[in-house]
C-alpha cells in the first residue's frame, strides 16, 4: 500500500488558505446582498461595461430631453393661452367694429376700444416663460412689439401718423380728414398703410423680433420649429386693423370713409382671426408632438434602466442562499481547524 | 566474533542513532520552513555487521518544483496586472457614479440640451462650462494616472531587475557550494534547500526555467531563451528612464544582452510590469488621448461664410499651447494631458459665456466663425449642432486597441471604459485562477518533500527503541565482561 505523505506545513496552510478565501467570499457576498448590486461592477460586467455606459448615457440623454421638454411643453402652452387670449381680442373687437358700423356714432368708444386692444395685444406678446419672451424669436430678451399707444406718438406710433400726413398732407386729429374720400382712404390703407405692416417696414418701426427659427429638440431625434412668433401673419393683421380705426383720422373723416375704414378693418379682424386660431391648431400639433414624445421617452427610459438594473443588479435569493452557504461552510472549515489542531501525536508519546 | 565485536557495533550504533536522530531534529526545527525538504539519514552496514550513517539525503521533486515555479511566476504577473489595472479603474469608477469621461460626455450633451431649450439663459450656458470643465478634469486626470502608473512600474522594473542580480550572485555562491559538495559523505541538503528558496524567489521576479547538470548543477534560463545562469550570473541591466511621459518608451531590460519585450511573455513581476508598461498602461493612454482629440475634432469651429475659406478653429475644448486642426486619429500623444475648457468661453479666465452660443470662441473678433452674427439671445442652432457632433462619427486611432470602425466620441469613450474592464476582469480571472494553481502546486510539492512532525516523532520513538537497546546491549555486554573477569580472577 502506497500511502501518500503529507507535510505538516502544507496541511495547515491549506487550511489556512480556504478558511481566507471563505472569508473573503463571505465579505464580498454580503456586500452585494445589502447593496443588491455587484460589488466591482467593472469585474463584474467586463467588456459588457461599455454597453451598460451606452444604456446610461442614453438614459441620460432622455432625462435631460424630458426636463427640456417640460420648459418646452409649458412655453407651448403659455403660447396657446396667449393665442386663444389675442382670438377672443379679435372677436371683441369685429364685434366693435360691426356694433359701430350702421350708426357711425360713438366713433370715440371705437378708437378708444381699439387703443385698449393694442396695449392688451402689446402686453399678450410680452409674455414671458423661463426668462425668454415667447413671441420674439430668437431676440428673446427684447419686448416684441414696443407698447404702440405713446402720447405724444414715438416710435411707431409717430411712424403711421408721419404716414397719414404724407399721405393726406394733414395731421392726425385734423378736422379736414372729413375731406378725405372713402376710394382715397382705402387706397391710403391698402398702400402706403399696409405697407408698414409688411417686411422690411414692419421690422424697422413695429417688431424687435428675432429672425430665423427657434429649433428645439423633442426627441432623441426629433427637432421641433417653434412656429409662432409676432411677425406672424395673424398677429401683424390683427395689428393693422387696430391701428388703423385708432390712427386714420378717426374721429373727423366722412361718414362713407368711415364706413370704409370700419369695413377694412373688419375685413382685417375677420382674417387674422382665422390666421390666430390657424396658430392655435399649429402650436397645439406641436403640443401634442412633444406630449407624444414625452410618454415615448417615458416608456423608453423604463425600459433601459430595467436593463441597466437587469446587468448591474444580481439575483438576491441565489445570493442570500450563496450567503448561508459560505456561512455554513465557514463554520464548519472553523470546526475542522480546531479539531485538527487538537491533533497531535505528542499528546499521546 | 568476540564480546569485543558486540561491543563495538553497539558503540557504532549509538554513534549512528544519534546522528539520526539529529537529521530528525533537523526536520522537526525546519517543519515550518516552505523551502525546506525532508532530510532523511542513509544507514549502511559495513564489513563486521556495524553500521554507519553513509549519507544524509534531502527529498526532491524536480518535476514538482518546475510547476511550483511556473505557477508562482504566472499568479505574480497577473497578480502586478491586476493591481495596476485597478488603479487605472480609479480613471472610470462605478458607471452609477457617473466619474468616467464617457459618462461625462454624456452629462455635457445633457447640459448642452437644457441650454438649447434656454439659449438667453446664463444659467444654462454656465452648467454647460461646468460639466466641459468636468470632462477636462477628468480626462487630465486620467492622463495623470496613466503617467504615474507606468512610471511606477518603471520604477518596480529597476528594483525587480536589481534584486534578480541580487539573487543571481548569491544563487552562484550556493550553486558552487553544492556542485563542491557533490559525491557521498557531503551533506550539502542545506545548500539545496536555500537553492530552491532562490529560484522560488526568482520565479516570483521572472518565469524562470532551472535545468539540473551532473554534479547537481544548476543552470536558470528564462522563457525568452535567455540565459539567467550558467556556472555565472548573467548581466541584468535595465537603465530606467525615470518619468515616463504620454507615449515615452520606458527603459529596455536586457537579460544577458537579450532585450525582455511585452510581447515575449517572460512571465513573473518583470513581466506583469513590462506588459502594464508597454502594453496595456500604453493602450489606455492612446484611447484617453484619441478621447481628447475626438471632443476637441467634434467642437471645432467652422467658417460660417456662404464661401468657407478659413480653417476649422478649436472650439469648446482646446489644448494647452494650442492644437492643429485638422487632428488626424492618434496623432495627438499627450492630448488627453494637455486638452482645456477654452479660456474665450469661460468668465473665470477672461472669456465670455455667449460664445458658447454665438461661436466665435477661437476668434472672437473674426465674425467669420461666427454662427450667430446678431448676437441673438434666443438662438440655439449652435448648441443643438454641438449634441449633434458629440454624437457624430468619426475616426479613431486603431492603436487604440478598439474596433475601428467610425463611431462618435461618445461611444468611442464608452468602448474605452469596455475595454479597460474586459482587460481587469481577464487579469483578475486569470489571477484567482492562478493563485488556486500555485496553492496546490506548493502543497502537492510540500507534501513530496516536507516534513511531517508526526512522522518524524514516530521515526524518533523507533530510534530511541534501538538506543536502549544498544545502550542495553552495552550494559549487558559489560555484564558479561565483568562475570567473565570475576571468573578468572
Amino acid at each position: 500500500m502506497i500511502i501518500e505523505q503529507i507535510s505538516t506545513l502544507a496541511s495547515r496552510e491549506s487550511l489556512r488558505t480556504s478558511t481566507a478565501r471563505l472569508q473573503s467570499r463571505l465579505d464580498q457576498t454580503a456586500a452585494e446582498v445589502s447593496s443588491g448590486r455587484h460589488g466591482d461592477m467593472g469585474l463584474a460586467l467586463g467588456g459588457q461595461s461599455a454597453k451598460i455606459l451606452d444604456l446610461r448615457g442614453l438614459s441620460g440623454d432622455i432625462e435631460a430631453l424630458v426636463q427640456s421638454n417640460g420648459l418646452l411643453a409649458s412655453r407651448l402652452s403659455q403660447t396657446q393661452s396667449t393665442l386663444t387670449a389675442m382670438a377672443e381680442l379679435a372677436t371683441g373687437f369685429f364685434e366693435t367694429l360691426v356694433a359701430s358700423r350702421p350708426s357711425g356714432s360713438d366713433r370715440g368708444a371705437v378708437v378708444a376700444d381699439a387703443r385698449a386692444r393694442l396695449d392688451a395685444l402689446t402686453d399678450l406678446l410680452s409674455t414671458t416663460s423661463n426668462g425668454a419672451y415667447i413671441f420674439s424669436g430668437r431676440n428673446n430678451q427684447t419686448r416684441p412689439i414696443a407698447t404702440y399707444v405713446t402720447d405724444p406718438p414715438t416710435g411707431p406710433r409717430a411712424t403711421v401718423h408721419a404716414t397719414f400726413s404724407a399721405a393726406f398732407g394733414i395731421q392726425q386729429g385734423d378736422p379736414q380728414a372729413a375731406s378725405i374720400s372713402a376710394s382715397q382712404l382705402q387706397t391710403y390703407l391698402t398702400g402706403a398703410f399696409a405697407a408698414l405692416f409688411e417686411d422690411p417696414a414692419w421690422q424697422i418701426d413695429f417688431s424687435s423680433v428675432g429672425r430665423g427659427g427657434i429649433d428645439v429638440r423633442a426627441s432623441l431625434n426629433e427637432v421641433v420649429t417653434i412656429p409662432i412668433g409676432a411677425d406672424s401673419a395673424g398677429v401683424r393683421r390683427f395689428m393693422s386693423a387696430l391701428v388703423a380705426v385708432s390712427d386714420s383720422g378717426t374721429d373727423h373723416l366722412a361718414a362713407d370713409a368711415y364706413t370704409q375704414l370700419i369695413d377694412t378693418a373688419a375685413g382685417l379682424v375677420g382674417k387674422a382671426g382665422a390666421e390666430l386660431v390657424h396658430h392655435q391648431g399649429a402650436v397645439g400639433a406641436l403640443q401634442e408632438r412633444v406630449a407624444a414624445a414625452d410618454a415615448r421617452m417615458g416608456s423608453q427610459r423604463s425600459l433601459i434602466e430595467k436593463h441597466i438594473q437587469a446587468a448591474e443588479g444580481i439575483d438576491l435569493l441565489e445570493a442570500s442562499s450563496r450567503l448561508n452557504g459560505l456561512m455554513t461552510q465557514l463554520e464548519i472549515s472553523y470546526v475542522v481547524t480546531s479539531r485538527l489542531q487538537q491533533l497531535s501525536i505528542l499528546n499521546y508519546l | 566474533m568476540s564480546l569485543t565485536a558486540a561491543y563495538t557495533i553497539a558503540r557504532d550504533s549509538l554513534a549512528t542513532t544519534s546522528a539520526a536522530a539529529s537529521v530528525v531534529s533537523r526536520n522537526i526545527a525546519n517543519a515550518e520552513d516552505p523551502n525546506s525538504a525532508r532530510k532523511s539519514a542513509l544507514i549502511t552496514t559495513q564489513a563486521g555487521g556495524g553500521v554507519h550513517l553513509e549519507q544524509i539525503v534531502g527529498a526532491v521533486d524536480g518535476a514538482l518544483l518546475a510547476f511550483v515555479l511556473e505557477t508562482a511566476s504566472s499568479a505574480a504577473e497577473f497578480g502586478i496586472v491586476s493591481a495596476a489595472l485597478d488603479r487605472l479603474d480609479a480613471s472610470i469608477g462605478d458607471p452609477a457614479a457617473a466619474t468616467s469621461p464617457a459618462a461625462l460626455i454624456g452629462k455635457l450633451a445633457g447640459a448642452l440640451q437644457l441650454a438649447v431649450s434656454a439659449p438667453h439663459d446664463e444659467t444654462a450656458a454656465a452648467a454647460v462650462l461646468s460639466a466641459a470643465h468636468s470632462l477636462t478634469d477628468a480626462l487630465n486626470d486620467t492622463a495623470r494616472l496613466i503617467v504615474e502608473v507606468r512610471s511606477d512600474a518603471e520604477t518596480s522594473l529597476g528594483e525587480a531587475a536589481v534584486t534578480l542580480s541580487d539573487l543571481l550572485q548569491e544563487f552562484q555562491t550556493v550553486n558552487a557550494a553544492i556542485v563542491a559538495g557533490a559525491g557521498p559523505h557531503a551533506d550539502v541538503t542545506d545548500a539545496v534547500d536555500r537553492r530552491n528558496a532562490l529560484v522560488r524567489d526568482m520565479a516570483q521576479l521572472i518565469d524562470v526555467r532551472p535545468s539540473l547538470r551532473a554534479g547537481n548543477d544548476m543552470t536558470l534560463f528564462t522563457a525568452n531563451g535567455a540565459t539567467l545562469f550558467e556556472t555565472t550570473p548573467r548581466e541584468v541591466s535595465f537603465p530606467s528612464a525615470g518619468l515616463l511621459g504620454p507615449g515615452q518608451s520606458g527603459g529596455v531590460l536586457t537579460i544577458d544582452g537579450i532585450p525582455a519585450r511585452s510581447s515575449d511573455a517572460i512571465g513573473g513581476k518583470i513581466g506583469g510590469l513590462l506588459r502594464l508598461r508597454d502594453d496595456l498602461a500604453m493602450t489606455y493612454g492612446r484611447q484617453a488621448d484619441d478621447i481628447a482629440r475626438g471632443l476637441i475634432s467634434a467642437t471645432v469651429e467652422r467658417d460660417q461664410s456662404s464661401v468657407p475659406s478659413r480653417p476649422d478653429l478649436a472650439g469648446l475644448f482646446t489644448a494647452v499651447g494650442g492644437v492643429t486642426l485638422p487632428a488626424a486619429p492618434g496623432s495627438m500623444i499627450g492630448l488627453a494631458g494637455l486638452i482645456v475648457v477654452n479660456a474665450n468661453a469661460d468668465p473665470a479666465s477672461g472669456g465670455a459665456l455667449s460664445r458658447l452660443r454665438d461661436g466665435g470662441i477661437s476668434a472672437p473678433a473674426d465674425i467669420a466663425y461666427s454662427y450667430n452674427p446678431t448676437s441673438a439671445p434666443g438662438f440655439g442652432g449652435r448648441l443643438l449642432e454641438l449634441i449633434d457632433r458629440l454624437s457624430e462619427a468619426q475616426s479613431f486611432d486603431p492603436a487604440t486597441g478598439i474596433a475601428t470602425s467610425q463611431k462618435s466620441v461618445r461611444q468611442f469613450s464608452a468602448d474605452s471604459v469596455g475595454w479597460l474592464q474586459r482587460e481587469r476582469s481577464v487579469a483578475h480571472e486569470s489571477h484567482a485562477n492562478e493563485a488556486v494553481r500555485v496553492e496546490r502546486a506548493t502543497s502537492a510539492w510540500q507534501n513530496r518533500v516536507g516534513t511531517n512532525v508526526d512522522d518524524e516523532m514516530v521515526i524518533l520513538i523507533g530510534l530511541q527503541r534501538s538506543f536502549q537497546a544498544s545502550s542495553h546491549l552495552i550494559a549487558t555486554v559489560n555484564s558479561m565482561f565483568d562475570a567473565l573477569l570475576r571468573a578468572t580472577e
